[in-house]
């Protein structure tokens, strides 16, 4: 009984110690393998900040490309505007391209800081939800205000043939009243566009980190223009209509 | 009846009288055919004038109108392209960095 006691104990040390020597990591391994963990977390981050600013400052070439270029509807754009966007986008793009640099070179303390940096590919310069979408808002802004114009010279040519019928002695009362609807209607459209250009062109991201629907107002706004040049369309249909060309001929 | 005789003084004369009241009939007469006709070409004249101008001045208002017209419609096609431009602007593209 005694022998078989010993041999427990025995077997008990012959198995236990190793297992339990490697269960028990020592101090200096955690500290490595935190480490590690650390370090691929940091690299992870890096890579992903990476493919991040890449992603954004292929769109924004992109974007460049087209403004510069002769080709699209930014062409429609006033020489203004297009030098607004095309500065607004050479800021975030050497912005993006800075902060690539200190990303990749940085040997980051903690994560925090790191996450911090990555954030700030959002946060600061907003290049989906608010620079591409800016870009589009100005170029149909800018058609808005070059469609008012068409509707405007349209405008002048229907008085003269309002003024003919009324002089053939036709009725024109509700030409005239419909006529009243088309400048009303493509003055709103043209103070509208704007308007939005107003407002939008000077948007910066933080202005859309205070209020994500900044944008929603001015996109209703341009809507709610070619719903009057709609109108206004219409009603310029219906008076040619109405008044017609003449049906009297010479000889 | 008196048999006119040209011998006879007072023959002469009747038949002279009788030349100018001819003569200036027909003066008269062919005054105012000139007068009738010269008043009938400038009507015809005046008429086409009128006409003429008002009607091509109305055609070609009705063409330019229609022709502006149509100019507007087809920027307001581009402007609905523009619009829907917007609309499909992919705002998910910006992701989500915080994980």
């Amino acid at each position: 009984m005694r022998v078989s006691f010993k041999r427990l104990i025995l077997t008990f040390l012959i198995v236990a110690w190793p297992a339990a020597t490697l269960a028990v990591p020592s101090s200096t391994d955690t500290t490595t393998r935190v480490a590690q963990v650390q370090t691929d977390r940091i690299n992870n981050l890096k890579a992903r900040a990476d493919l991040e600013i890449t992603r954004r400052l292929t769109t924004l070439n992109k974007m460049l490309a087209r403004l510069n270029g002769t080709k699209g509807r930014v062409q429609k754009l006033s020489t203004a505007n297009k030098t607004a966007l095309v500065a607004q986008i050479n800021t975030e793009i050497a912005g993006l391209t800075a902060l690539k640099t200190k990303i990749d070179s940085t040997t980051y303390a903690s994560i925090t800081d790191l996450m911090n940096d990555v954030k700030s590919i959002i946060s600061d310069y907003r290049v989906y939800l608010l620079i591409a979408k800016k870009v589009a808002i100005i170029v149909a802004a800018d058609s808005t205000l070059a469609a008012a114009d068409k509707f405007v010279v349209m405008e002048t040519a229907l008085t003269k043939v309002i003024n003919q019928a009324k002089a053939d002695g036709k009725d024109v009362v509700d030409a005239q009243k419909r006529y009243d609807e088309v400048v009303a209607k493509v003055n709103d459209a043209k103070a509208k566009g704007t308007s939005v250009e107003t407002t939008v062109l000077p948007l910066q991201p933080n202005d859309y980190n205070e209020n994500h629907e900044v944008l929603s107002t001015p996109v209703a706004d341009l809507k709610a223009s070619r719903a009057d040049l709609t109108t206004a369309k219409i009603d310029a249909q219906t008076i040619l209509k109405d008044l017609g060309a003449p049906t009297t001929t010479t000889k | 009846m008196k048999k006119l005789n040209l011998k006879d003084e007072q023959g002469l004369a009747g038949i002279l009288e009788l030349l100018v009241v001819v003569l200036v009939m027909a003066v008269v007469g062919f005054m105012i055919w000139n007068v009738h006709e010269h008043r009938q070409a400038a009507t015809k004249t005046s008429s086409a004038v009128s006409s003429e101008p008002t009607t091509t001045t109305a055609t070609s208002d009705t063409a330019a109108a229609t022709a502006s017209l149509n100019q507007a419609s087809s920027s307001l096609d581009s402007l609905n392209q523009d619009l829907s431009s917007v609309d499909s602007v992919v705002s998910d593209k910006e992701g989500n960095l915080s994980q």
